[in-house]
């Protein structure tokens, strides 16, 4: 059996009398790129939010590592899961550094807190130990959060200089190189895209799923990766998951796909990449 | 205007200068109140929808005129700084509570979601996202918000706060202009200025590297430790200051003979003994104002008038005259604990004049001689003196007077009527200082129409008690003010447009009362 880092069991979600999901059952192996396509308002936002509870099943269960994610503390657990939204959604008040390290703030910040909060509970002698220690650690987290910012930055290919610009004063490549770094910044075990390369042009797309590709050959991490373009599903998963109205066409490599088609809906999804393949398509 | 202008501020600039501090204390500490419960009230409306009708109800409370809502607020906080600061601070809510609402309002929902899905707590998203976002917003509504309270404050001396509002009313109730104009122009300038300043704040917190800045200063913990340290130890001063001293708190009404009485009383006790005085005059809510500002204790004394305390405060019926005075004295001290002190000696009460010409004419003497000539004369008085229970219907019964016109007018245009020959009869009262020199002749009240108005000092009981030294001080003042003196020193503000302060110190001076200097 493989190892799977997130399992769907009979998850159902509806909005009021509309069954958006009526019953979806995926396991999601660790490690995997996968990508889902499918029309729109077919429920792809919502199968993602679900992992990170920012919308809960109406029934089901969904797993992370076993553990059913409604049980789990849900701060800890979307801290643990990089999440970068449909649209790209930067911080307009925060310029580009302060974005990226948004969460592993959150977290000095809740340690911190928690740190403080356990000294006050100890006797005086210790205390100034604790003081002390929490100063050397708060000194060393700030040399290596700015390693990890550059890091980051290498990563997603964007330029130091361009830290301490605000999102206004970026190009649409240049946001979504930022909402990637800033998804993957607390080194997240698993990493949510939801049409993360949206409005850009063809050149920059491509150089950013050559990054992602790239990112997720090195860090081994699970991503999951919603888009409309079948070409991008079919380049950049290891599996993909072919949706339409909230259950699963078709759940494979893309070879699989693109060979064996399930249903008609994904045949249909697929002629357009097979002709491009085959050279038949030249208005493109 | 320009030059009358320039010399009062030159020869007042110490008045001016407290007024301007006191302006700007009351505007701003109301300001920063409005601020913090604004921001919090916003807040929590916008996050808890259940909270809406906070929203509902500052709005409504924003159309209250601001007059009244000074007025409201007298039986619960009596007159003074506190209900003006109360007032001012429940106004400045409304832009506050809905530009903060209205600002996290308007945040792109996928900011806030970002923000949850990378694990912010509900606070964290407030802190970090919401209220920073909406800063903007907020900024402008502090900006808006400073600059009406500060022009409302002005107007806060009508329930006896001090500020630059004092100015103006003084101004209008003396008939002085250039202390009206005064007033406004110092209130613009200061409104101003801080629009001014507020706007160069606006553009710091703008979005950009110089909000990071402006915000690294506000974390500064030792620069905000200072800046707390400077406030509380002149807050302590302030405390330490009136509580040494003993101070007696005199209010006085907002006309002419009421400001020059205030001084009087005021340099009196200052001159004669140790007390601190605190002076709180042209209070316009008039006599129930300051009635309720001694039965709370605000107020210590205020010149009042006899006939005045039978029916106004004491809400008798039937005519007063001076032999009741006892009883009425009885009867302030058993239902208000208040006394009154020995008269001043002047009479300021009702009569009816009639210019020199006509009383010659008609060869007229006395109310009654008016009978058989009433047909062919027209009778002016302001407008209430025709709604007034000792007023005109009362006065043409009794001397059964049939006037061929009336005229409502006001009381500065008055004598401009008179000596225009629009009016031939007019009401006055004894002591206008517009009399004094005039000629205009008061016809005698020989039906015993008109009743008893003396000038005399009301104080509470309390107070004598607690300032021993106070009474014989006081009992200096008895029988030594004529209405021939008050009407002259009505005259020298009204007309000569001395200030009521000298006025007062000259009279005190001239009668040997405090040696002068
Ligand atoms: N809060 C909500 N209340 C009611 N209906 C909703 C709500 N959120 C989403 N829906 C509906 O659920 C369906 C699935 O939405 P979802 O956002 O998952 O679509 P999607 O596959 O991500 O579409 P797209 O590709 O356009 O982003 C849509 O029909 C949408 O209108
Ligand atoms: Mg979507």
């Amino acid at each position: 059996m493989s190892d799977n880092i997130i399992e769907f069991h009979n998850v159902k979600k509806s909005y009021g009398d509309h069954v958006i999901i009526p019953n979806l059952n995926v396991n999601i192996e660790r490690g995997d790129f996968l990508t889902i396509i499918g029309s729109s308002g077919c429920g792809k936002t919502t199968m993602l939010k679900m992992i990170n509870r920012l919308i809960n099943p109406d029934e089901g269960e969904i797993l992370i590592d076993g553990k059913d994610v409604s049980e789990l503390d849900v701060i800890k657990l979307r801290r643990s899961i990089g999440y970068s939204i449909q649209g790209t959604m930067l911080f307009p008040h925060l310029t580009v550094r302060e974005n990226i390290s948004y969460v592993p703030d959150l977290i000095a910040e809740d340690d911190k807190k928690a740190f403080k909060y356990e000294s006050t509970q100890d006797n005086k002698l210790k205390k100034i130990k604790k003081d002390k220690e929490l100063k050397a650690k708060e000194k060393s987290r700030d040399a290596t959060k700015e390693q990890e910012i550059n890091k980051w930055l290498d990563i997603v290919g964007l330029d130091y200089s361009l830290l301490e610009r605000f999102p206004h004063e970026l190009s649409g490549g240049q946001k979504q190189r930022v909402g990637i770094a800033r998804a993957l910044s607390a080194s997240p075990k698993i990493l949510l895209m939801d049409e993360p390369f949206g409005a850009v042009d063809e050149i920059t797309r491509g150089q950013l799923q050559q990054e992602i590709k790239k990112i997720h050959e090195k860090t081994n991490i699970t991503i999951i990766f919603i888009t409309h373009d079948i070409g991008e599903a079919l380049y950049l998963g290891k599996h993909v998951i072919v949706m339409d109205e909230g259950e699963i066409n078709q759940y494979g490599e893309p070879a699989e796909i693109l060979n064996n088609p399930a249903t008609p809906f994904v045949e249909k999804l697929c002629e357009r990449t097979k002709d491009i393949i085959e050279g038949k398509n030249n208005s493109y | 205007m320009i030059g009358d202008l320039f010399n009062l501020f030159m020869s007042q600039s110490h008045f001016f200068l407290n007024l301007v501090i006191e302006h700007l204390e009351i505007s701003l500490i109301s300001v920063l109140l409005a601020i913090i419960v604004g921001l919090g009230l916003g807040i929590t409306v916008s996050e808890y929808p259940r909270n809406k009708w906070i929203l509902t109800l500052v709005n409504i409370i924003y159309t209250i005129p601001s007059i009244a809502l000074f007025g409201f607020l007298i039986p619960i906080a009596g007159v003074g700084d506190t209900n003006a600061i109360i007032a001012l601070t429940i106004y400045g809510l409304l832009p506050m509570v809905r530009n903060t609402y209205t600002g996290i309002k308007t945040i792109d929902p996928g900011i806030i979601e970002a923000a949850r899905g990378m694990g912010s707590t509900d606070r964290q998203i407030l802190f970090k996202i919401k209220v920073p976002l909406a800063l903007p917003h907020i900024m402008s509504a502090i900006r808006n918000m400073t600059v009406m309270t500060v022009a409302l404050t002005g107007i806060a001396s009508f329930i006896g706060a001090g500020g630059l509002g004092v100015a103006i009313y003084r101004g209008i109730t003396t008939n002085n202009i250039t202390l009206v104009v005064a007033g406004s122009i110092l209130i613009s300038i200061l409104a101003l200025g801080i629009d001014f300043i507020l706007a160069g704040v606006e553009k710091i917190t703008a979005f950009g590297p110089s909000r990071k800045k402006f915000f690294s200063i506000l974390k500064n913990k030792k620069l905000i430790a200072a800046v707390l340290i400077v406030i509380l130890s002149a807050g302590a001063y302030v405390a330490y200051d009136n509580s040494t001293h003993k101070t007696i708190h005199i209010a006085s009404k907002a006309y002419t003979e009421q400001y020059v009485l205030g001084h009087i009383l005021e340099e009196l006790i200052q001159d004669q003994t140790d007390y601190h005085v605190d002076l709180t005059s042209g209070i316009s809510g008039g006599t129930s104002t300051i009635q309720g500002g001694l039965a709370q204790g605000e107020f210590d004394m205020y010149p009042e008038y006899t006939g005045v305390a039978w029916m106004t405060v004491l809400s008798n019926s039937g005519l007063y005259d001076e032999s009741m005075f006892n009883q009425l004295n009885n009867q302030l001290k058993s239902e208000l604990s208040e006394t009154m002190l020995t008269p001043y000696g002047f009479e300021n009460t009702y009569a009816i004049a009639v210019p020199k010409a006509v009383a010659e004419k008609y060869n007229l003497k006395t109310i009654s001689d008016l009978r058989a000539v009433a047909g062919q004369l027209t009778f002016g008085a302001e407008s209430d003196y025709f709604s007034r229970a000792d007023g005109f219907e009362n006065l043409t019964n009794t001397y059964g007077l049939k006037f061929k016109d009336t005229m409502d007018l006001d009381v500065s245009l008055k004598y401009d009527a008179v000596e225009q020959g629009k009016i031939d009869v007019v009401e006055v009262y004894t002591t206008d200082g517009r009399l004094y020199g005039s000629d205009l002749v008061i016809l005698d009240d020989d039906l015993n129409f008109f009743p008893s108005y003396y000038g005399v000092t009301i104080i509470r009981e309390e107070s004598l008690k607690e300032y021993p030294d106070l009474l014989p001080v006081l009992n200096k003042l008895n029988g030594k003010i004529t209405t021939e003196d008050m009407m002259r020193m009505n005259y020298e503000v009204d007309v000569e447009k001395k200030d009521p302060k000298d006025v007062a110190h000259e009279f005190l001076v001239q009668k040997g009362l405090i040696s002068g200097r």
